[in-house]
């Protein structure tokens, strides 16, 4: 994921290397003319085996039906020439062991392992967030992982590595290089966001997310989608790029909920909105002065009756069965999408004063 | 060990020194007590009968077919195994729990391969053709049905990837509850000073993946099926 992050793959086509992807779903999408990933566990998530076939056939020239069990078995053949003729091995890293070097792959595809198992050459990139103390530390974090992300209680595979091999070893890189990456995540050390460094990447608050369950992790125009990648996204890039991804979220918390490391994510979008309205003032001039507006009303309670008095006359114009559907001014921006009720005639205050005569009424009937 | 080059160490570390509020170089860095270890509380009090109960079940759950033998009939096991797989070549690593639990000489007298730890070509050359692999367990996770291989020396990474088929032996004294176990044991190699094996692989049944529409295919580029042999006396 942090390769991806980088644009590595472009970097290395650029000066001539041939990349191949290893984890399945990642195949799959590299052979559709590197359509960017949907998910962050299952990134082919947005392809049905159909869609799948026809790539295989198409690129590959598979002959066989959208089983699954015989797409892999495909996959799996063609794969196993790539792991054997490689030069160079890339991991990811999902955890870094402080106290012994080593660093930990989990994966239940077995990818990893070719991949520190055969090319004589690897390179482990890290992004420098995933480091635990010791190995009493990652016996937690893989756990938490694990479940989270697949409710399994451990995956296939979990290839903790510590350097290149030994002499007395055959199998194994005989070169190994470690990457740690910063790529914008010191930028969030000792800010109100640094608990999202906290992040294991198990996908738990993307899966439940009712947002991203609508509109599918392409819609996000991150590599880190869902509910993290919304947080994430504007803190390793910048507004500019995605000051939408904050709203992108019904603030509903079920992200907040599930996540086995206890990342505030709903809290941390709203920190996001208040810093981008308040402080980046990059809100709208027009919703600025409605908001101006709105303080002003609301801090007088002369201007709030005469206000409250005047809504329904005032919106009578616009009206159509106690709806507005074409909203004058800054209402405009809310009737596009959705019809506004029309304001009763009779204020609450009024209707509560009302009704405290009209209830003594009712009880002396 | 050969030492490795760090590059660019210090301006990294400075950079996040300033950013979480100057702390100062020479500060030893204090790792917190953690209060609470549920995961020590994992079947507490279970003695290795009622984990190798647990062991079994959770082999149901990780499409891992489940034997438990006595030595003396690990022979017969293992051939009905391969039998069940359809597996004549067979890649083994080099260790010396094959002799102690007298099962090299019936694998010299099949299609086989120790592996050998100074040919490298030959040995995954052959286990990339081998029907199927086996190695001990090393330590034992009954809550996962996890096996886990310090794989340095002669025990070879390929054995128990390359080959599709996969038997792990597994010495009844290795089992234990679950992972904290396993990191504990690595954690006082540790700090023992002493070198942790160069990679370990805690594996939990065959590989699989379910990246095609969520549904689970058992066995991707690892092995597709796999057996766990419990030697009741090892
Ligand atoms: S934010 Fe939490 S729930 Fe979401 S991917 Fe990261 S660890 Fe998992």
């Amino acid at each position: 994921m942090v390769t991806e992050e980088i644009s590595m793959n472009e970097a290395l086509e650029e000066i001539g290397c041939e990349v191949i992807e290893t984890d399945l779903g990642e195949y799959i999408l590299q052979l559709d003319d590197h359509d960017p990933p949907s998910h962050i566990v299952a990134p082919a998530l947005h392809k049905n085996k159909e869609q799948i076939r026809d790539v295989f056939h198409e690129k590959l020239g598979y002959l066989k039906s959208e089983k699954p069990e015989e797409l892999a078995l495909f996959a799996r053949e063609k794969l196993r020439e790539e792991f054997l003729s490689a030069d160079l091995g890339i991991t990811g890293c999902n955890f870094a062991v402080a106290e012994s070097g080593s660093f930990a792959l989990v994966t239940n595809e077995g990818n990893a392992r070719m991949v520190s198992a055969l090319p004589k050459t690897q390179i482990t990139v890290m992004g420098m967030e995933r480091i635990v103390p010791g190995w009493e530390e990652l016996d937690i974090v893989v756990s938490l992982l694990t479940r989270a992300a697949v409710g399994q209680k451990l995956t296939s595979y979990i290839t903790a590595l510590s350097g290149p091999k030994q002499l007395d070893e055959a199998d194994g890189p005989e070169e190994f290089h470690l990457v740690i990456v910063d790529n914008g995540r010191s930028k969030i050390l000792g800010t109100e966001f640094q608990e999202a460094l906290h992040c294991i990447r198990c996908a738990a608050c993307i899966n439940v997310c009712p947002v991203y369950r609508h509109v599918g992790g392409h819609a996000y125009g991150s590599i880190y989608p869902g509910p993290i990648g919304a947080v994430l996204s504007p803190l390793l890039s910048d507004y500019d790029e995605y000051k939408e991804l904050p709203y992108a979220s019904s603030l509903c918390g079920a992200c907040t909920e599930v996540c086995p490391v206890k990342i505030p994510l709903h809290e941390q979008l709203i920190m996001h909105r208040r810093k981008i309205v308040e402080d980046e003032k990059r809100s709208s001039l027009s919703e600025r002065v409605t908001m101006r507006g709105f303080e002003q009303l609301m801090n007088s309670a002369n201007l709030y009756r005469v206000a409250t008095k005047m809504a329904p006359i005032m919106s009578t114009p616009f009206a159509k069965k106690q709806m507005i559907t074409k909203g004058p001014g800054p209402l405009r921006h809310w009737t596009h999408a959705r019809d506004f009720p029309k304001p009763e005639n009779e204020r609450f205050r009024d209707w509560f004063k009302n009704r405290v005569k009209r209830g003594e009424e009712n009880a002396k009937r | 060990m050969p030492k490795g080059n760090i590059i660019n160490r210090e301006s990294f570390l400075t950079n996040i020194r300033e950013k979480i509020g100057g702390i100062a170089a020479d500060k030893p860095v204090q790792k917190p007590s953690w209060s609470v270890s549920p995961q020590r509380n994992v079947l507490a009090g279970y003695d290795r009968e009622q984990l190798i109960t647990v062991l079994k079940e959770q082999c149901q759950n990780i499409h891992t077919d489940f034997f438990q033998t006595d030595l003396s009939q690990l022979t017969s096991t293992i051939e009905s195994v391969m039998e069940q797989y359809q597996s004549k070549t067979v890649v083994y690593s080099d260790d010396n729990r094959f002799d102690k639990a007298n099962i090299s000489n019936f694998l010299a007298q099949v299609d086989s391969f120790k592996w050998d730890r100074h040919d490298r070509d030959a040995s995954v050359e052959f286990a990339e053709r081998a029907d199927i692999g086996i190695t001990f367990s090393d330590i034992t996770l009954a809550e996962s049905g996890t096996v886990v291989l310090l794989n340095d020396k002669g025990q070879g990474r390929s054995v128990s990837l390359l080959p599709a088929n996969y038997i792990a032996i597994i010495p009844k004294s290795t089992i234990v509850k679950r992972m904290t176990q396993a990191t504990d044991y690595i954690h006082q190699q540790v700090v023992a000073g002493e070198d942790i094996a160069s990679c370990i692989n805690f594996i939990t049944g065959p590989s699989n993946s379910a990246d095609i529409e969520m549904n689970l295919v058992v066995g991707v580029h690892g092995p597709i099926k796999a057996a766990y042999i419990v030697v009741n006396d090892l």
